[in-house]
């Protein structure tokens, strides 16, 4: 039963690695990190699985291109069909550049509100764990502890490096 | 990776190197300072102009586009040169968020974040002038096809100023979402350093809640990824698009099949000119020369080359395939461009667009940054000369000799020309006051020297740590 | 992994004399070099106009890959990216095509009289624009033109092998001790932006000049830049084959997914980016259908339109089997996209001179024959320049760099 987080600050981003791959290796739950800028091998320490976003961005694409091409179509075709300069209503090269504006459109706004939603930032949310420096330049590793393991795993990160060791409850 | 060998190759992105909180504490610094004496000239200067516009705009809506010098010949002049060319200058911050990022080019987050402002306000300045230039602004939302009792009559889906509509309107909500994105960890960097309250309040709702979690950092550079592959066909579509408003048209001068890839490289040329103009003029005020380099400005440079040469050589197949084709109106035009009434707008755009950059090719010209303002500006008014040449000269001299007629811009549409400027310029000195300038996140990822000051060169050049350890 | 193991790798390679990428495709070759000679003989016996078209067309597409490689190269060099410096010697020797491409180009001049109308006074007597453009469209000035632009091709590919071989060179005497130069890569940077802007020029005039002159009555001024952009993503498929094709052989073992990974990212940008411009030019045309112009697609409708929809779906559509992360990190799924690339890129060249000079597609022994000897020649040409040194450079300053090239 988890109580409480150690937080434990880095100087380095290269401590923070390979302290959080020792973390992960010897089994201690990971609860997250805490860094100033997207450290190079972090997913990879951390084991956190790739984003699926990409694939959220490809089905939004989608729904744009379907959207647009049968919104164009049925308004070209049938809904209001208009000779222009003796084309065929359903013109198809000139439906194209829309359809590339929507895909793109949907594709990028969509996969934004998605991130935000799957991250939880919103305008006015507030910091989960509100730490010193982690927007500056420490490199914060936050592990699960409780109440029996709190001082091995202080030991721990002390050993790898850690500048600063605090407990924390969890939010 | 042997960090010595590593060095030799490449540069620095910085002068000296810089540990993580300096250079949080260097580009947050004119954010939480007073503004200087020239700070405020520059935005009340700025603000004169863009209310000089605003009064010039009100007298043109309320008594019609009359006042300016269109003619039922030259039906588009003035405002659709400013249109074109401010959206041009947009492109080069898409350029050197999106296209750039996904080319690793390390040195582009010095620039980025204020090169993408520019994209945004260029972008606004440019959507004012076909709403303007419709005459009844306030029915502008018959642009969009919205379900209306007329009908319903929808707009026509296979009309190239249509499609402008939805890639303007798409560029300028993808970019602004963009820049946001960019900006999220930098605004909670701000937030964390507030000292008084209402700053803090501020900046926390504006930064969404960052807390630096790793788990977000991972997921944010998936989504910067994904939107700067989005942004990157987005950019080249958008004057692509505009390129398409004179093209699919039988105009000679305009209907040319190389007018979409020439369009974009003119507006990364113009769009690179710009961000020089105001890099050179931001490095100095605010103090940023440590991290806005001379080579940096050399690496813009030769990107100004390139495009300035791909213009070039566009501006040879147009003249070329004029007389090549045999066709009498192309070849009439081509003539009339160099010899016609316009002929000294021609000859300053060539000179401005293809002479001038050639300085580039000198080393010692790409890193003295007084010699490259003023070829900046140079390129700035033969760009804007450029779109007016394509736009009046193949106009005012049309199929019909007898309705040929002459053009000039009156006060009211130079004067709105100028408000433009104010808006674009008084929202860069907004945004210099109240945002990091500079992307901190990204800097610190590819310049921060490790904590205590200790120098270390192989972070400076690399933002891989961790390959350090291998042998 | 530092370079001085590296090159001793390469010094044992070659002193066991083997040489790199032999084996059953370099016999297959020169077979294929044979059936071409021997079926480009007979189809020139029985059927000129046939043979030239189908020469110029193979020609002119592997030209263009040859050159475009060569831009490939210098297009990094310029912007010293070092991911590439295991595929440098590999593309670089595509140029080697140059020079076998280059007698088989100014050897078709012999067939100029069959492949372009302007080149026959009696058509150019009867026809008003055709004397207008005669100033231009000559056979003498065609000739001179051909010339020229073949001899930037090669002076400005050798010009840059030699400016990377020096370079090299002077990188193996700095590791003896001597100082490094602040930028080693100087006179690199420097060849290849003049490489850059003397064969863009240049290309777009051979475009012009052997493929646009076909039809001489129809103008399009993305032309020129539209065959660029097929030559250029073709150029790419052709790198990746033959990097595989080597890594296979054992002879490029350098070769990761990583570089692929990237590869396949431009396999897949330029393969849009050429749907754009095909777009371009499409779009505009059909969209003014001015006569003279919508002349150039009528001509491509009928029995051409069949081959005009694989061609989209080639070119176009199936790249985007390489999205996915996984998909360009495998490498039997880069072979079957690049070689369709390939395949997808000589059709569109096809297209772009084939249906001026007849009414139905010509696609027979003649056109399958002269297709494998030019790509024979082609490979073997590569294979020729690939020899005279180490597949993978071992003083390349960026070398380490390319070795621990890691896509994330």
């Amino acid at each position: 039963m988890t109580h409480k987080l150690c937080i434990a600050s880095f100087d380095s981003p290269e401590d923070l690695l390979s302290a959080t791959r020792a973390a992960r290796e010897s089994g201690r739950k990971i609860y997250d990190t805490y860094v100033p800028w997207p450290v190079h091998g972090l997913e990879e320490a951390m084991g956190v699985a790739r984003s699926r976003l990409g694939v959220v961005c490809f089905m939004l694409g989608s729904l744009g291109v379907a959207t647009a091409l049968g919104f164009q179509l049925w308004v070209s075709t049938r809904s209001w069909p208009l000779n222009i300069g003796g084309k065929p209503f359903d013109a198809l090269p000139a439906l194209i550049p829309i359809t590339f504006e929507l895909m793109v459109l949907f594709a990028a706004v969509g996969t934004i509100i998605v991130f935000f939603i799957r991250s939880r930032l919103w305008p006015g949310a507030q910091p989960g764990i509100a730490l010193e420096g982690a927007t500056n330049d420490r490199f914060i590793l936050a592990l699960e502890t409780n109440a029996d393991d709190a001082e091995e795993i202080a030991g721990f990160v002390r050993d790898r490096g850690a500048a600063e060791v605090r407990e924390v409850d969890l939010p | 990776m042997n960090p010595s060998a590593t060095q030799a190759l490449r540069p620095p992105l910085v002068d000296t190197p810089r540990t993580a909180s300096q250079i949080t504490d260097d580009i947050c610094r004119p954010v939480e300072a007073m503004p200087t004496a020239s700070w405020y000239v520059g935005f009340f200067a700025s603000v004169t102009a863009l209310c000089i516009g605003a009064v010039l705009v009100t007298h043109e809506i309320a008594t019609g586009i009359g006042t300016w010098g269109l003619n039922s010949t030259v039906g588009w002049a003035w405002d659709i040169t400013n249109f074109v060319f401010w959206v041009g200058i947009g492109h080069a911050g898409t350029l050197i968020s999106a296209i750039l990022f996904l080319f690793r080019q390390k040195w582009r987050t010095a620039v980025n974040r204020s090169a993408e402002a520019m994209t945004i306000f260029a972008v606004m300045c440019a959507g004012i002038f076909p709403l303007i230039h419709m005459g009844r602004p306030w029915l502008a939302f018959w642009m969009f096809p919205y379900p209306n009792t007329r009908g319903p009559l929808w707009i026509n889906f296979r009309s190239p100023l249509v499609w402008d509509v939805f890639a303007i309107s798409t560029y300028l909500t993808v970019s602004a979402c963009f820049w946001y994105i960019g900006l999220l960890p930098d605004l909670a960097t701000v937030r964390d350093r507030a000292r008084n309250r209402v700053r803090k309040f501020i900046y926390g709702i504006m930064s969404f809640g960052w807390d630096g979690s790793g788990r977000t950092w991972i997921r944010y550079e998936m989504l910067y990824l994904l939107l700067a592959g989005l942004a990157t066909p987005l950019v080249v579509s958008v004057h692509t698009v505009v390129s398409f408003d004179f093209a699919t048209a039988l105009v000679p001068g305009w209907h040319s099949t190389i007018f979409p890839p020439y369009f974009v490289a003119g507006a990364i040329f113009s769009g690179f000119a710009m961000v020089l103009t105001l890099m050179i003029i931001a490095r100095r005020v605010m103090r940023f020369e440590n991290y806005v380099t001379l080579r940096h400005l050399d690496a813009m440079c030769k990107i100004t080359l390139v495009t300035s040469l791909i213009v070039a050589l566009a501006y040879a197949h147009e003249a070329f395939f004029a007389w090549y084709s045999g066709n009498n109106y192309e070849s009439f035009l081509a003539i009339n461009r160099m010899r016609g009434p316009f002929a000294p707008e021609y000859l300053v755009m060539v000179t401005c667009n293809v002479l001038i950059p050639q300085l580039l090719w000198s080393k010692r010209v790409r890193t003295s940054p007084l010699i490259i303002f003023f070829i900046s500006i140079a390129i700035n008014i033969g760009m804007w000369l450029e779109r007016f040449v394509i736009i009046v000269i193949s106009l005012h001299r049309d199929f019909l000799p007898s309705s040929w007629a002459d053009y000039s811009p009156t006060y009211v549409e130079v004067g709105t020309l100028l408000g433009s400027f104010g808006l674009f310029f008084t929202c860069f000195f907004l945004f210099c006051r109240v945002l990091p300038m500079i992307a901190i996140a990204e800097v610190k990822s590819v310049a921060a020297t490790p904590g205590s000051g200790e120098v270390a060169s192989a972070t400076i050049i690399d933002a891989t740590p961790g390959e350090g350890e291998k042998p | 992994m530092n370079s001085s193991s590296h090159s001793t790798k390469s010094t044992e390679a070659s002193a066991a004399s083997h040489k790199p990428g032999s084996g059953a495709l370099e016999r297959l070759a020169w077979a294929g070099a044979i059936v071409g000679g021997v079926s480009l003989a007979a189809a020139l016996a029985s059927d000129p106009h046939r043979a030239w078209s189908a020469l110029l067309v193979h020609n002119f597409y592997f030209l263009s890959i040859a050159l475009m490689a060569v831009a490939f190269i210098a297009a990094h060099a310029m912007v010293r990216a070092g991911w590439l410096a295991v595929l440098r010697r590999v593309a670089e020797s595509m140029a080697g095509y140059l020079i076998p491409g280059a007698v088989l180009m100014i050897a078709s001049l012999a067939g100029a009289r069959s492949l372009y109308i302007w080149a026959d006074p009696e058509i150019v007597a009867a026809d008003v624009l055709l004397i207008h453009k005669s100033a231009y469209l000559n056979l003498p000035a065609f000739a001179v033109r051909m010339i020229v632009i073949l001899l930037v091709w090669i002076g400005f590919a050798r010009a840059l092998a030699a400016a990377h071989r020096a370079r090299d060179a002077a990188q193996d005497r700095d590791e003896k001790g001597v100082a490094a130069p602040w930028d080693p890569s100087h006179r690199v940077v420097r060849v290849s932006a003049a490489f850059l802007v003397a064969c863009i020029a240049t290309y777009c005039l051979a475009a012009a000049d052997w493929m646009l002159s076909l039809e001489p009555h129809w103008v399009s001024t993305l032309f020129p830049w539209y065959a660029m952009s097929s030559g250029f993503a073709a150029a790419l498929a052709v790198l990746t084959l033959l990097a595989i094709a080597l890594r296979r052989r054992g002879d490029l073992p350098e070769l990761r997914p990583d570089h692929l990974h990237d590869l396949g990212k431009y396999l897949f940008a330029f393969s849009i980016f050429w749907a754009y411009l095909f777009y371009s030019q499409f779009m505009l045309i059909w969209y003014a259908n001015i006569p003279e112009e919508s002349a150039y697609f009528d001509l491509r409708g009928g029995p051409w339109f069949t081959l005009y929809a694989i061609n989209l779906a080639i070119n176009f559509a199936l790249p985007f089997a390489l999205v996915p992360r996984a998909m360009k990190r495998r490498e039997g799924l880069m072979i079957f996209i690049s070689l369709a690339i390939v395949l997808g890129h000589w059709l569109d060249f096809y297209l772009m001179a084939m249906p001026s000079g007849f009414d139905t597609p010509p696609l027979g022994w003649i056109e399958i024959g002269t297709g494998i000897g030019v790509a024979s020649i082609f490979y073997l040409a590569w294979l020729r320049a690939l020899r005279r040194e180490a597949v993978v450079s071992a003083g390349d300053p960026y070398l380490a760099e390319s070795l621990e090239h890691h896509v994330g």
